[in-house]
């Protein structure tokens, strides 16, 4: 693949995401996903998602 | 009924979903489904007034996990196969009245985060060969409901335009050794009047070969294929780029534009896929204020496309656009 120059932006820091997973009546799936407005501590810990099936 | 039909004509799958037609139609505000349910109101497909942004089932889903048999019986000529797959409807914000232009980039950010979740989710699946994200905004293009949303088909299949894009860079990559769109990426910064904004992660740009006037794609400027490969970084580069290219799509005739938008990754069928790059397509349908590029004639029958501008001119006119403050 061809060489890219790698990003210099500044790491963006993302809040924690928290996915609830649960079903309607009729079965189907419905998640929400909501986002902690303090950050977290390194930019990567929000693709440490937490499932609290319902 | 819901089932696979084979075109041998084309080589390609065709979807019949005909429940589909009972589907909710530009329902007034108080009946919005995609709304929270109010205490004491029409209970709707979100039980819950807080959250951030819900993805959930379609009601009214063209492909299912667990298909009922086909109606009809198919033969060597017609394959037929069950209507397996998944469809999923992703509320971006609990306002009925947002678009995803007006959207915070922290919120985009939030739902580039939530689409990676689905992507691997859905590709994970056994009957899922590629997670296609898309987006219909506006009467103009046939939405249903205006409350902000998109959607995300999982596949069994690779869908036509995806394949011939997949063997276009293929073809391009076993010739030249390199990725196709990273070309086309550095000749459109080598040219420079079709791009309409740049930051560190991603390029838009109106395409040389655009289709429509004010077609823009977004792109990846390393070699990625997935959503999956970008770090948060990119994940906010990307946020902005977006924000900075729908901002300029509602100043351009001081309306909020329809498009549709079109995620374009790498399939999720196990196969090498490595040479195929990530990119948006944002396919707006108006080419004046007051008047629509129609599919018609040579486009939907011939499959051969006329554009009634220059791309040059169209990516001035929106890189202007683009440029004039800032999108936040």
């Amino acid at each position: 693949m061809n060489e890219q120059p790698e990003s210099n932006a500044p790491d963006a820091r993302e809040p924690v995401m928290r996915r609830r997973e649960t079903r309607m009546p009729d079965g189907r799936l419905l998640i929400y996903f909501d986002f902690e407005a303090e950050k977290a501590e390194t930019a990567d810990v929000g693709t440490e998602m937490e499932s609290d099936a319902r | 009924m819901s089932e696979l039909r084979w075109n041998p004509m084309l080589g390609e799958w065709i979807a019949t979903a005909t429940h589909r037609q009972d589907r909710t139609f530009l329902p007034p505000p108080d009946y919005c489904p995609l709304c929270p349910t109010k205490p004491g109101g029409v209970e709707t497909e979100i039980p819950e007034a807080a959250f951030d942004i819900v993805v959930f089932e379609n009601r009214f889903p063209s492909l299912r996990p667990e298909p009922p048999e086909p109606a009809i019986e198919g033969g060597e000529l017609y394959p037929v196969r069950p209507g397996a797959g998944i469809c999923e409807v992703v509320v971006y914000t609990s306002d009925h009245t947002a678009t995803l232009a007006h959207l915070p980039v922290e919120r985009i950010h939030n739902l580039i985060r939530v689409w990676t979740d689905r992507y691997a989710a859905l590709g994970a699946m056994d009957c899922v060969d590629y997670v296609f994200i898309f987006e219909n905004k506006g009467e103009a293009i046939g939405v249903t409901l205006h409350h902000p949303h998109g959607q995300i088909y999982g596949y069994s299949f690779i869908p036509p335009k995806i394949a011939r894009e997949l063997e276009q860079s293929k073809t391009h990559f076993d010739k030249t050794g390199r990725c196709l769109v990273c070309d086309i990426v550095a000749e459109e910064f080598r040219d420079g009047r079709r791009v309409v904004a740049e930051n560190a992660g991603f390029v838009a740009f109106v395409p040389f070969f655009a289709r429509y006037p004010f077609e823009v794609h977004i792109v990846a400027r390393r070699h990625a294929t997935a959503l999956t490969d970008f770090d948060a970084t990119e994940r906010r580069l990307l946020a902005e780029m977006m924000k900075t290219v729908l901002t300029a799509y509602d100043r351009l005739f001081g309306f909020s534009l329809p498009y549709i938008m079109s995620m374009h990754q790498r399939p999720t069928d196990g196969g090498d896929h490595g040479h195929y790059h990530f990119h948006i397509e944002f396919t707006p349908p108006h080419r004046t204020p007051t008047k629509l590029k129609y599919l018609a004639g040579s486009e939907s029958g011939a499959g051969m496309f006329i554009n009634d501008t220059l791309p040059e001119e169209t990516a001035a006119r929106l890189r202007e656009l683009a440029q004039t403050e800032s999108p936040e």
